[in-house]
């Protein structure tokens, strides 16, 4: 008998460990470069204010500090709601519908509160091109807005998809990172723009 | 040869001591808009703002997957944990 040396597979490498998944890693480096466009657009809002010498300028309104201080306060509970609603998705994900709704009405009023907001201070002078305070408003108040109804957008397709049963978690934590982010601005907004 | 290095490293400290002692000449101010100093103070605190955060923002993310890795560790740790 001849010795046959039979070769030996080389040994499988250990599994790899996943600590985060594509859909949110991705989606943390997006909020990382948005966070980065609203602190420029926050700074660039910080020089001017700090410039002038009248903050309105002449003949431009004042922005509505109570009533869209109730507007953040229901954001901030959206927020709030939708972590239980992920921490419920955890352990039972039939039961989460109720909390991801309500978490989403609230995100659509505040959308909405805006927009009636806008349309009373268009009226009351405040426009685009009015002055620089109108400008840097509509902007920065306006980039979050897109933001808000983009979020709401995938929230609801969320919701559907886990009305069907069919909502994955990677995804849903995606989407959770991405509006804890339009939550957590807002007050940074309200705080510059608004005070 | 060595008197070439020498020759251009004294030119190197040269320029760098020239870049060092003459900020003025590169002076630029990016608020000339408004020569008020709550606009100078504003600009420093949103540059200092602005530089951190990219840095604060990525420190987070990694001390947050070096938090979850641990916890995965001490899980595979336990008996009768997956190999």
């Amino acid at each position: 008998m001849n010795d046959v040396a039979i070769p030996v597979a080389p040994p499988l490498p250990a599994a790899r460990r996943r600590l985060i998944s594509n859909e949110v890693l991705g989606m943390l480096i997006f909020t990382l470069t948005e966070a980065m466009l609203f602190s420029g657009f926050i700074s660039a809002f910080m020089i001017v204010k700090s410039g002038a010498t009248m903050w309105p300028p002449p003949g431009q309104p004042r922005l509505p500090l109570e009533a869209t201080a109730i507007n953040t306060t229901a954001l901030l509970i959206s927020g709030v709601l939708m972590f239980l609603a992920h921490r419920r998705f955890k352990v039972e994900p039939a039961r989460a519908k109720g909390l991801m709704l309500a978490s989403i009405l609230l995100g659509a009023f505040f959308v909405v509160f805006q927009g009636i907001e806008w349309v009373a201070l268009i009226q009351e002078g405040l426009t685009l091109t009015s002055s620089t305070h109108g400008s840097f408003f509509y902007l920065l108040v306006g980039a979050h807005a897109l933001h808000a109804v983009i979020a709401l957008g995938f929230f609801g397709r969320c919701y559907l998809q886990l009305r069907a049963d069919r909502l994955r978690p990677e995804v849903f934590g995606a989407v959770q990172v991405f509006w804890y982010f339009v939550v957590g601005l807002w007050p940074i907004i309200y705080l510059r723009v608004y005070l | 040869m060595n008197g070439m290095r020498r020759l251009r490293h004294t030119l190197q400290l040269v320029l760098f001591a020239g870049l060092l002692l003459s900020p003025q000449w590169a002076h630029a101010c990016a608020v000339c808009f408004s020569a008020k100093e709550g606009t100078r103070t504003a600009f420093l605190v949103t540059t200092v703002a602005l530089s951190l955060l990219p840095l604060g923002a990525i420190g987070g993310v990694i001390y947050w997957l070096r938090k979850k890795a641990k916890e995965l560790d001490a899980l595979d740790a336990q008996p009768g944990a997956r190999t």
